[in-house]
């Protein structure tokens, strides 16, 4: 009889156990890293010698992991966060170069134009307009002031990838700090966790909290994880140890050459980051504003080239005076501030020929190419004007800038939206695991609930059975 | 205990269920966002991700476009010019023509010896030399002389009839690579020295063809007058003829930049038009599509409205 009492009250325990980890569980089930526990229940042997146990026990409050799974959704967040800091970073490359078209049934002219290759066909057409009154200065000092828009417009852009690069830098600081501080809560969660076990108790709530710890570290540095045997994890990055039990190492970025590295201290090892939002904007900072940067260059470069040759080849018109000027081969339009190479970010217009738009060398040269051919001629600037529709020159390399930044950009966003579904498939199959449902639970604490009644029960019919005894005797 | 757990193969667990609805909610919105975007615009491309080859064709096409419009320009400027020079080639004929006749009349008076016509004829002429300076002087708009060539930007000729010019014709670019002369230069009208119309005999220039009509006349000596009506009016038909030459050069120059004119304005049309199916809206696809995510979207925020009203806790 008094056996019976203490197993129904084994049941009443053990049942009071699962129904507190049941609402444990609901309690919960938005928590970031939870996994669902379970009370992993046994019968407790008895001593009796016909074979009736001592009732049931709590064994342990077991969590459904799946290291698979979970390291399944850690790369596929890691590869999501790397896709969608790259797309970030091309979308801002690319709204430096608009199209900054207008509806074409307005565009008789593409006056309002304000994107580079508006600004070209418009500079080149104003070159007809200097052939038509070669010796007049308003159309002269039409193409100064728009040699001097584009020129602007280059260094506009520029400095506006410029900027991008370094907000992305900076953006990479922010995230390596919050990289580190997470290391430092991983290294001494490993810790706790070990202590934790070593006292004999649980260490379910600290692996938990680890679980959250890594899946952030997932989105930011693709971090790899190895579960050790003792609940501890160790991290790596790119097959480099940086969390191990106890022990952390801190990142920070090192540039040299213009790019931008990440290095693990102590011990300065490089840190090869292939996954997570940092590697993402690594890949914009140190490839793709530098290539972008170039191809501007390039362009900005191209068209220096392209007009200064030109007008090389012709001449000033001179003046009959006074004063007196003689005629000249014709200087440069474009040339550098800095006095180097034209670049996006140098190019200007030739001092001399803003002060002076007489100097632009708009007639061509005479047979001997001893002066102009005549002083009213405008043929090297029909020449000009005619440069545009080459099939080389700055409004090709610009058609191919624009074309091979829209293309990666839209590689970028395929890559997310197809990356997007893998990574909510991923984090479905954890959550089918790992995640709590509400209705499973709730089944589940009906049943706890029924067979609580029922030891309750138990107690009460036993209670009665004694109560008859003792009125017999 | 039994198995409370993988009865289904999936156990959708709220908070997979909600990440998904929040997912397909923003995808459903963005792919609005692009479809009002295309509406309000009118343009299919707003970025140049959404079609980069379209992107890059858009730009080639608005720089063929604004060529176009400028060779369309030229071409007018081309026909301003030009037709002034017909104009004015036709009124040089005309002075010419009426020279001519006065010359022609000279015999008449020589055979009654009337001093006073011959010098009225004289004077006729004289003042037709300053007249015919004048038209070789003719200004474009904007004051340049259509005579001149390339080589002067003010006047033609000097007071004497000294060409100031140069040899070669301004020209426009109608077409690519393509110029043509939108004037002729002053020698082509009014010839050069003493064949030339307009030479004084002062200030450096030789005596042209009506110069030395005037002086035979002003002479009045029999033989001269003589040369009035052999020599001199065999130049004068000369010159006629090549004034003529080169009304008709300018007549067919303006043909020729007028079908220029009709060819950019045709080119102009057609790389709106092209320019218009590749960047233009489809309007009636786009409308249609929008109401077709519109009602996507609105499905779905009724699926997540209704998301988390349906649980056990609801019939316990």
């Amino acid at each position: 009889m008094n056996a019976g009492l203490s197993i129904a009250v084994s049941g009443l325990n053990a049942e009071r156990t699962a129904i507190d980890v049941t609402s444990e569980n609901i309690a919960n089930s938005q928590t970031a890293g939870y996994v669902a526990q379970s009370v992993q229940l046994a019968a407790l042997p008895g001593g009796d010698t016909l074979g009736v146990g001592d009732g049931v026990q709590v064994t342990s409050v077991a969590q459904a992991s799946n290291a698979l799974l979970s390291a399944n959704n850690g790369q596929a967040q890691g590869s999501l966060s790397n896709l969608s800091a790259l797309q970030q970073v091309l979308t801002g490359i690319q709204n430096v170069f608009p199209l900054g078209q207008s509806a074409s049934t307005s565009s008789t002219t593409a006056s309002t134009n304000s994107s580079i290759a508006g600004q070209l066909s418009n500079f080149w057409s104003a070159w007809d307009a200097v052939a038509q009154n070669p010796s007049t200065p308003a159309p002269r000092t039409e193409i100064v002031d728009m040699a001097q828009g584009l020129a602007t417009t280059f260094q506009e852009a520029s400095t506006q990838l410029g900027q991008l690069a370094s907000n992305t830098s900076s953006e990479i600081g922010s995230q390596i700090g919050q990289v580190n501080s997470l290391l430092g809560q991983a290294a001494s969660l490993n810790q706790s966790i070990v202590e934790t076990s070593g006292g004999g108790q649980s260490p379910n709530q600290l692996s938990d909290q680890l679980n959250n710890v890594l899946g952030q570290l997932s989105s930011l540095a693709g971090v790899s994880v190895r579960m050790q045997q003792d609940g501890t994890a160790q991290v790596a990055i790119g097959g480099v140890t940086i969390v191990q039990g106890s022990q952390f190492s801190t990142l920070a970025t090192q540039t040299s050459a213009g790019q931008t590295s990440v290095v693990a201290s102590p011990g300065s090892v490089a840190v090869p980051v292939s996954s997570g939002s940092l590697a993402g904007l690594l890949a914009g900072v140190n490839q793709y504003i530098p290539q972008y940067q170039s191809e501007l260059d390039g362009v900005a470069s191209s068209l220096a080239t392209t007009v200064n040759t030109q007008l090389a080849a012709g001449w000033t018109a001179g003046s009959a005076g006074p004063p007196v000027v003689a005629p000249a081969p014709g200087g440069p339009l474009f040339t550098s501030s800095s006095g180097g190479a034209v670049t996006a970010s140098s190019i200007q217009v030739n001092p001399a020929i803003v002060t002076n738009p007489a100097l632009i060398a708009a007639a061509g040269p005479n047979a001997g190419n001893t002066g102009p051919i005549g002083t009213n001629d405008g043929s090297n600037a029909q020449a000009l004007a005619e440069l545009g529709t080459a099939p080389t020159g700055p409004d090709l390399a610009y058609q191919n800038l624009v074309e091979g930044i829209g293309a990666n950009t839209q590689y970028a966003n395929t890559q997310v939206a197809s990356q997007t579904a893998v990574a909510n498939q991923a984090q479905q199959a954890l959550q089918s695991v790992s995640g709590v449902n509400q209705d499973t639970q709730l089944t589940a604490l009906m049943q706890y609930q029924a067979n609580y009644q029922a030891s309750a029960k138990l107690v009460t019919v036993i209670d009665a059975t004694m109560q008859s005894l003792l009125a017999a005797v | 205990m039994t198995s409370i757990t993988a009865t289904t193969p999936i156990v959708v667990t709220p908070n997979a269920l909600t990440s998904t609805m929040v997912g397909t909610l923003t995808a459903d919105q963005a792919s609005l966002a692009t479809i009002e975007q295309q509406v309000s615009t009118g343009n299919q491309l707003n970025v140049a991700s959404d079609n980069p080859a379209a992107a890059a064709n858009i730009l080639q096409l608005q720089g063929s476009l604004t060529r176009a419009n400028q060779y369309s320009a030229n071409a007018q400027d081309g026909v301003g010019w030009l037709s002034l020079g017909n104009s004015t080639v036709s009124s040089v004929l005309s002075v010419l023509q009426s020279v001519k006749s006065t010359v022609e009349s000279v015999s008449g008076a020589a055979l009654t010896n009337n001093s006073s016509t011959i010098s009225s004829i004289a004077q006729q002429v004289q003042s037709a030399l300053s007249q015919l300076l004048n038209l070789a002087n003719t200004q474009y708009e904007g004051g340049q002389p259509i005579f001149a060539g390339t080589g002067n930007p003010s006047v033609a000729y000097d007071a004497y009839g000294n060409y100031l010019g140069n040899s070669s014709a301004p020209t426009r670019t109608v077409a690519p690579g393509t110029r043509v002369p939108v004037a002729v230069t002053g020698p082509q009208v009014f010839g050069t020295g003493t064949t030339g119309l307009l030479g004084t005999g002062s200030g450096g220039s030789a005596v042209g063809v009506l110069q030395q009509i005037v002086n035979d006349l002003q002479t009045g000596t029999a033989a001269s007058i003589s040369n009035v009506e052999n020599t001199d009016l065999t130049n004068l038909n000369n010159s006629l003829n090549q004034a003529e030459t080169a009304a008709g050069v300018l007549g067919a120059s303006q043909q020729s930049v007028e079908g220029f004119s009709t060819q950019a304005t045709g080119s102009v049309s057609s790389l709106q038009q092209e320019l218009g199916s590749v960047q233009d809206t489809n309007m009636a696809q786009a409308l249609t599509s929008l109401q077709l995510q519109q009602a996507a979207y609105q499905s779905a925020l009724y699926a997540t409205s209704q998301l988390s009203s349906d649980s056990l806790v609801k019939y316990l």
